[in-house]
Formats: structure tokens, C-alpha cells, sequence
């Protein structure tokens, strides 16, 4: 009897705290990024109130961002192309793509939409804005099948290709301000181009706050996207060939034509948020036109996780972030501070992921020492589909190729 | 009159913050670590050199305070990140451009426009001195630009040459094989080649605020940070094609801004546009030439998350 309480007690005392790393676990994943939030939104409120020393100005700053009638019109202006940029992340994601280009692919759709409007201004009105949607999306599409078809035939690394289209876009249309289109003829001096005709600008839903229709357009076309990515057969394949190549091969999908969908439909929509953005608020064409709403999608659609609601949601965070750093900047706080809220937000979600993968567990001691020998120095895993088939499969694919 | 001689001395200037930047990164991505936010990096060390000048009238102190503030904020939000706690590497990268962008704003809003004094800095090729059209375009130049052009030659002979070099490119090629097969400590080398991205890319910063412009301003930078990136591109991660690279984007920058005096039948726009067009270009031929069998030129590892405990 004495020898076996003594063996129990000393496998109880065997027993202690282990961190152990498994997979990745959405809901662990979800409940940092929501500590993250509010971290975040608890910094940028200290350094706000460090910043802006009298409460009554601060006061000012925080009524201008919510409580005037024309503030939830700016957050829901402000909020429109954030719906589409983060989609244009989010759907290529899903099948293991970064598009970066969201900028470039916005740059494109909204001067195809501009020439659009410029050409054919004598189209008679009802035909003209959805002329220039359709111009947007079909520019937006056409700059994102450069990366994409060097991606899927050439294995040409996305992240950088389309990272350096944008830039190649904003010149592209800035080269158009000068001349023809320039504001003023072409010789006036600032970069911008004439006023779009009235028949092509959006009617607005609230004239004082100066809400238009686009985010009409955003929403239903984010809904449209998100039933479409939950019920259809593509948005399941798309799935499968985000599980990896090894489970897309198996299951007969072909990745390329999903992959090819699926950064053509970002970059149309990512053209679409920049017709919108020319037609709803700024009726012409300038290089701040995206006002990096572009590169902002992609912490949205990365703050959301995979997730429709989450898009919606973040979105209005994002623009919520923006707002306010846009009023306080009338206050002496610098005008970019809010890259640095939505930087920290990232690199706390960056974290969060990571972490997401660990749990604090009581463990026997003999399992821990079994696990830490398993765990071998080091692993690596691709960022994308691409060679993280078995080797086997390669053979597969040969013969699904050749087929 | 000397415009040839001018203009080739400017480029060579305006190339080596490029090139500088492009170094660190290529250091990075030799290990498999791509860090797309270098415009932010340079942004720190930007203004953390302006501001150490400014207080201690010494450009010298300035540079190597602006590089080892880009050591520190790239460990910080880069580094711990990718190499200790595993993330992936695109939303770090995103987070050192956004967080330098606005945290160097932030930091140098009272210093902005405040001329500083760099001339200190300024060697002269004791040889060349007397040769009249060479001592025009090389023979004067504020001493970062004599390194920034050296040093890739340094990088080629310790990646090519050398058993350290060697354990890098290893890292870089297969992080797994590295640690199980040759025995190094992936964990700590990447966090230390994180560092060293991190000091050339703040010099880089620094040299361009502190010893080009001469001056603070928001975005001092205005997409140079995406210029090295697409030279490291460029050169096929190949050191000494650094120089050809930063040369090349360097001359470009400076026939954007010669612009009309030339009368270039070329709009300026176009040549903006080349560095990034050109990267992507290399991008491709490379890969054509990888489908061909032969050996890609990106490290296999760049880009990819690696689990390492040491």
C-alpha cells in the first residue's frame, strides 16, 4: 500500500505545466486578434490623450469622428473601398496567393474607368457609370493576369510581382495626368484630371455628409461574393486547393483554372473600389486617389480570417482608425500616425497566429521529454500550395498535365 | 560644361543608398527572409540619423546611430516575429513599412527641414585627385559612398569563398538540412543577418537624409525602399550585380529628375517605372530559365516559415 501512494505521488509531482505546439487553432487565433484590438485601441486612446493635452480638444476630435451627422457618413465613406480591397486579398488567399497588387489593380480599374468616362461621355447617362464599372473591373482584371499568369505557368513569385506592378501603375497614371487629361488643360501644374462629366458621377444618398452610392455597390457585391465563395462549387474547390496541392491533386481540382479565377476576380474587384471611389467622392483622377486603401485591404482581409463578416467588421474598424487619426490631425497629430496603429495591429495578429498554434498543458513529464525528442530542430512549410505535395503527386500532376 | 561628369558623380550618389539598402536585404534573403518593408527601415534609420547630427554636429555619429536604430527596429518588428515566434513573413514586412512611416514622422515632426551639415564626410580619392575628368566623377565623395561600393565585393568573396558564407547559404537553401545535417543554429543566425539588414538598411536611411538630401522630411525616402528591393531582385541575388543594379536604378533617378533638360524623348514617368518594370522582367527570366533545369536564383527557403528551437 505505502509503495503504491508513494508512486503515485511521485507521477502526480512528474506532472507540470507544458507549453505544446499543435495545429493552428482558429478560435485560439480569434480570441488574440480581439486582445490585439483592444491593446491597440487602448495605445492609440493613451497616446491621443498624450498628444492632445487639453480634454476639451480631445473632446472635439472624438465628437467630429462619431457624434456629428456627417461622421457616420465619412466612416461609411471612408469604409466603401476597404470592402472590395480586402476581398481582392481574401479570395486569392483562400487558394494559397498574396496579392499585393491591390493598389496597382485599383490604379488600373480607375483609369480605364476614367478614359471610359472621357471617351464615350456622350453615352447616354443611365449607361455610363455602368460602362465605367464594367471598364473598371475589366482593367482591374487585365493587371492582375500579368502576376497571375507568370505565377501559375512560371512559378514567378507573386508577392514581388505584383508589389512592384503597383508602383509601375501609379506611374503609369501619373504619366496620364500630364497632357490631355490634366486639369486645366495641359498646362496647368498640379497633378489631376479634369472633373468626370456629371451623368458619371454617383448620386448621393445624403448630400450633407456627403455619403454616396458606392457603398451600395461594395456591399452588395461583397455579399454577392461571400454566398458565392460559401455555396458554389468553386468556392469549396478554391478551399481544397488552399488545403495544399496534395488535396487539390487527389481531388481532381485544377488548380491552375482556380487560381487563375480567383486573382482575376481580386483584381476586378480591387478595380471596382477604384471606379468607385472616382465616381462616388473624388470625380477625377489624382496619384492620392487610393489614399493606400490598396495596401490597407490586405490588413483588413488579414484581420478578418478567411471570414465574410469579419471583412465587414474590420473594415469598419479600419476606417474607424483612419477617421479618427484624420480629425486629430487638425489637432497636431501627424497625419500618419495611423499607419503605425494599423502596423501594430498587424505585427499583434502576426503574433497571434503564431501563437495560436501552442497551449499551455499539464503533462506528464514523460510525455514532454518524448515530444521535445520528436520535435526535431527544424521544419519548414511553404507559404503557398506550391511544392508541398508529396513526391509521388509530382508524378500525379505529370499525367493530370499530360492528360 | 561638366554636365557628364556632374551627372554621373549624382548618380553615383543618389545609387548608394540603393545600393546600401539592397545589400542588408540581400543579407536576408540569402537566409531566406524577405522583408518587403525596407521603405520604413530606411525611414528610421532616416531620421534617427538626422536627429543624432543635429544634437551632436557629428554626420559620423548620425549614420552609425541611424544604422543601429534600423538593427534594433527591424529585430524588434521583424526579427522577434518571423524568426522567433515563426510568423510568416508578409504582414511583418508590411509592419516595419507602416510603423516606420508613421513612427518616423512622429519622432522627427520638430526637426523637419532643418538643413543638416554634412560636409565633414567628404573624402578625396588621394590618387585621383589629380586626373582631371576621373577626379570630377569619382574623386570626391562623402566616404559611405567609397563603402557602399566596396562592400558587395566584401559580400561576394563571404558568400562565395568562405565556410561562414557557405553555412548562410545553406540556411537559405534548406533551413532543415542546415540544422540537422551541418549542425548551425538557424534560430540565432537568422535573428543575427535580421540585425545586419536592419544596419544597412538604417545607414542607407541615414546617408540619405543625413549626407544626400541633408535635410528631415516626411517620406524622405518617396519608394526607394521598393527600388532596393527590386535591385536585389535585379542582380538575381548575385553580390557584385548589386553594384550593376544600383547604378543603374541610381542613373535612372537622376535622368528623372534631369527630366526636361535633356529633352529626352522619354517621359519621365517611364523611366520612374523601369526599376520596378525591370525587377519584374529578371523575375520572369529567371523562372524561364529555372523551367530550362537550371538552378533557380532565389534561395529555395525565401518567403518560407521556418521552425527552428536554436
Amino acid at each position: 500500500m505505502s509503495t503504491g501512494a508513494a508512486s503515485t505521488a511521485a507521477r502526480q509531482s512528474r506532472k507540470s505545466w507544458t507549453v505544446v505546439r499543435g495545429a493552428p487553432s482558429p478560435k485560439r487565433s480569434w480570441a488574440y486578434r480581439i486582445v490585439a484590438i483592444f491593446a491597440v485601441i487602448a495605445g492609440s486612446a493613451l497616446y491621443l490623450v498624450l498628444t492632445i493635452h487639453q480634454p476639451d480638444i480631445l473632446g472635439v476630435v472624438l465628437r467630429e469622428s462619431f457624434a456629428t451627422p456627417a461622421s457616420l457618413d465619412e466612416w461609411v465613406v471612408l469604409a466603401t473601398p476597404f470592402f472590395l480591397t480586402a476581398l481582392a486579398v481574401l479570395i486569392p488567399l483562400r487558394v494559397g496567393l498574396w496579392n499585393i497588387g491591390g493598389e496597382g489593380q485599383f490604379f488600373a480599374g480607375a483609369w480605364l474607368a476614367t478614359g471610359f468616362a472621357f471617351w464615350l461621355t456622350h453615352l447616354t447617362g443611365g449607361l455610363l457609370i455602368p460602362g465605367m464599372l464594367v471598364a473598371g473591373a475589366l482593367g482591374g482584371a487585365l493587371w492582375a493576369a500579368i502576376p497571375t499568369l507568370a505565377r501559375v505557368y512560371l512559378n514567378v513569385n507573386e508577392i514581388i510581382s505584383t508589389l512592384m506592378l503597383n508602383v509601375v501603375m501609379v506611374f503609369w497614371v501619373a504619366y496620364w495626368l500630364v497632357g490631355s487629361w490634366q486639369y486645366g488643360g495641359s498646362t496647368g501644374g498640379t497633378l489631376q484630371s479634369r472633373i468626370i462629366p456629371t451623368q458619371a458621377q454617383l448620386p448621393l444618398l445624403h448630400v450633407a455628409g456627403g455619403l454616396d452610392s458606392g457603398v451600395i455597390i461594395a456591399l452588395v457585391l461583397t455579399a454577392l461574393v461571400g454566398l458565392y465563395l460559401h455555396y458554389s462549387t468553386f468556392g469549396y474547390q478554391s478551399l481544397l486547393v488552399g488545403s495544399g496541392r496534395a488535396v487539390a491533386l487527389y481531388t481532381g481540382v485544377r488548380i491552375r483554372r482556380v487560381q487563375m479565377i480567383s486573382m482575376l476576380a481580386a483584381g476586378a474587384l480591387a478595380g471596382v473600389a477604384g471606379v468607385l471611389q472616382l465616381t462616388g467622392n473624388s470625380y477625377q483622377l489624382t496619384p492620392g486617389l487610393s489614399n493606400n486603401t490598396g495596401y490597407l485591404g490586405i490588413a483588413v482581409a488579414i484581420l478578418a480570417g478567411n471570414s465574410i463578416w469579419g471583412l465587414v467588421v474590420m473594415s469598419g474598424l479600419l476606417s474607424t482608425i483612419m477617421l479618427v487619426g484624420q480629425n486629430a490631425q487638425m489637432y497636431g497629430v501627424s497625419s500618419d500616425a495611423p499607419f503605425i496603429v494599423i502596423g501594430v495591429l498587424l505585427l499583434l495578429n502576426a503574433l497571434g497566429d503564431a501563437l495560436s498554434q501552442y497551449r499551455v498543458m499539464r503533462l506528464d513529464r514523460r510525455d514532454v521529454s518524448s515530444e521535445a525528442e520528436g520535435d526535431d530542430l527544424v521544419e519548414a512549410e511553404g507559404h503557398s500550395t506550391a511544392g508541398s505535395g508529396a513526391p509521388g503527386l509530382e508524378m500525379v500532376r505529370d499525367a493530370l498535365e499530360a492528360g | 560644361m561638366h554636365t557628364f561628369e556632374l551627372s554621373f558623380a549624382a548618380a553615383l550618389l543618389a545609387a548608394t543608398p540603393l545600393l546600401l539598402a539592397a545589400t542588408g536585404e540581400l543579407f536576408g534573403e540569402i537566409l531566406g527572409m524577405m522583408n518587403v518593408g525596407i521603405e520604413g527601415l530606411m525611414l528610421m534609420g532616416a531620421v534617427t540619423g538626422v536627429i543624432v547630427t543635429l544634437h551632436t554636429n557629428s554626420p559620423e555619429l548620425g549614420l552609425l546611430c541611424g544604422a543601429l536604430a534600423g538593427a534594433a527596429y527591424l529585430l524588434v518588428v521583424y526579427g522577434i516575429p518571423v524568426v522567433v515566434f515563426m510568423t510568416e513573413q508578409v504582414l511583418p514586412g508590411f509592419a516595419v513599412w507602416f510603423i516606420g512611416l508613421g513612427l518616423s514622422q512622429l519622432l522627427g515632426n520638430n526637426y523637419e527641414n532643418t538643413s543638416v551639415s554634412s560636409s565633414s564626410t567628404v573624402v578625396g580619392l588621394p590618387g585621383i585627385d589629380r586626373i582631371p575628368v576621373i577626379r570630377e566623377m569619382i574623386g570626391h565623395f562623402p566616404w559611405p559612398v567609397y563603402v557602399a561600393f566596396v562592400l558587395p565585393f566584401g559580400v561576394a568573396w563571404l558568400l562565395g569563398h568562405t565556410r561562414h558564407g557557405r553555412n548562410m547559404r545553406a540556411i537559405g537553401e534548406n533551413p532543415a538540412t542546415a540544422a540537422t545535417g551541418a549542425g548551425i543554429a538557424v534560430m540565432r543566425w537568422r535573428l543575427f543577418y535580421v540585425g545586419v539588414n536592419g544596419f544597412f538598411g538604417g545607414f542607407a536611411g541615414a546617408f540619405l537624409a543625413v549626407v544626400a538630401v541633408g535635410a528631415w522630411g516626411p517620406d524622405v525616402t518617396a519608394g526607394r525602399g521598393f527600388i532596393a528591393l527590386a535591385v536585389v531582385i535585379f542582380s538575381a541575388w548575385r553580390a557584385r550585380w548589386l553594384i550593376v543594379g544600383a547604378a543603374f536604378f541610381g542613373g535612372l533617378l537622376i535622368l528623372v529628375e534631369l527630366g526636361g533638360a535633356l529633352a529626352w524623348p522619354i517621359p519621365p514617368d517611364f523611366l520612374s517605372m523601369f526599376p520596378y518594370l525591370g525587377a519584374v522582367i529578371v523575375l520572369v527570366i529567371w523562372s524561364i530559365r529555372g523551367r530550362r533545369g537550371e538552378l533557380s536564383a532565389a534561395p529555395t527557403s525565401l518567403g518560407v516559415r521556418v521552425m527552428s528551437r536554436r
